[in-house]
């Protein structure tokens, strides 16, 4: 997973999941992290890190959930490209 | 990295109508804060229900430059009081000190906050309660500030569902039970010393 999904990004197969208006904590639009970034913060994740779950609407796909570096990171494959759905801090409580 | 134009289309998953296809069009998309949106960005559109489904990576750019455009500078409209009170701080801090150090003020209390060493619970706290009369005229506070404190304001706006006003306001309160009232001497002589660095 971890290996297909670096790749997927290193390639810019990936697009960013939205419901009607643009997620105003996402990293890439606030400037905190860039692809590399983000690449780094996967590549430094461990699988006790990782959880899936599938897709709400479409059980037949795996959606993932890598926590880590206090860092969330959400997303599924489709048709070859990654979609992010998340990508922002951890919620501190 | 694809290039995709007006009207090109791809697969999909919409959580209303599952697999759809998405059409790529210019849209102006709203930030779901309500801090404003992006204008005329290229975004995959359902089929089904119109909605906007995803964003390639081509538009994040200028999705970044719109964000940065609508969260701006540091600005507030607050009662008198409550720019006396920074004022107070700051000279009790360095009694030379310019306008310019209440911004540094400011920003050194709200990353204690983005960093945790401070809990944001306590911030949403003090924008809550009467800190201070709200009688009296209004006066303006306004800092420019860089991309990364920028980000840091979003970053703690986002985390407490606080407003820029309420925020500078619970900050304010937040000094003034350190520093005016004195209840940390020690962060005082902290500050102090900062102070003292920057001027050498």
């Amino acid at each position: 997973m971890k290996r297909r999904v670096l790749l997927a990004l290193i390639e810019g197969r990936y697009r960013i999941a939205h419901r009607a208006s643009l997620d105003s904590k996402n990293v890439f639009y606030t400037g905190e992290l860039d692809l590399e970034d983000l690449l780094l913060i996967l590549m430094g994740s461990r699988g006790t890190e990782h959880r899936v779950t599938p897709h709400h609407r479409q059980p037949d796909i795996d959606v993932h959930v890598i926590v880590s570096g206090g860092w969330y990171i959400k997303f599924y494959f489709f048709e070859g490209a990654v979609d992010l759905l998340s990508v922002h801090r951890t919620e501190k409580s | 990295m694809k290039i995709l134009h007006q009207g090109d289309t791809e697969p999909a998953l919409c959580d209303l109508d599952g697999r759809v296809t998405v059409t790529y069009r210019y849209r102006d998309v709203p930030f779901s804060d309500g801090s404003g949106m992006a204008r005329n960005v290229l975004a995959g559109i359902c089929d089904v229900c119109s909605e906007v489904l995803l964003v390639p990576p081509q538009s994040v750019p200028a999705i970044a430059a719109s964000r940065r455009r609508s969260t701006g500078p540091l600005e507030a409209s607050l009662p008198a009081s409550y720019v006396d009170t920074l004022d107070a701080a700051v000279s009790l801090v360095d009694t030379e000190a310019s306008k310019e150090f209440r911004k540094r003020l400011l920003m050194y209390y709200l990353h204690r906050y983005a960093r945790g060493d401070e809990a944001m619970a306590e911030l949403v706290g003090l924008a809550g309660g009467a800190e201070q009369s709200a009688s009296g005229p209004n006066r303006r506070l306004s800092f420019k500030l860089s991309e990364q404190a920028n980000a840091k304001v979003d970053y703690v706006m986002n985390e407490t569902g606080l407003s820029k006003t309420q925020l500078v306001k619970a900050l304010i309160g937040k000094i003034a039970a350190d520093l005016v009232r004195r209840t940390k001497a020690r962060r005082l002589q902290e500050l102090i010393a900062l102070c003292e660095v920057m001027k050498a």
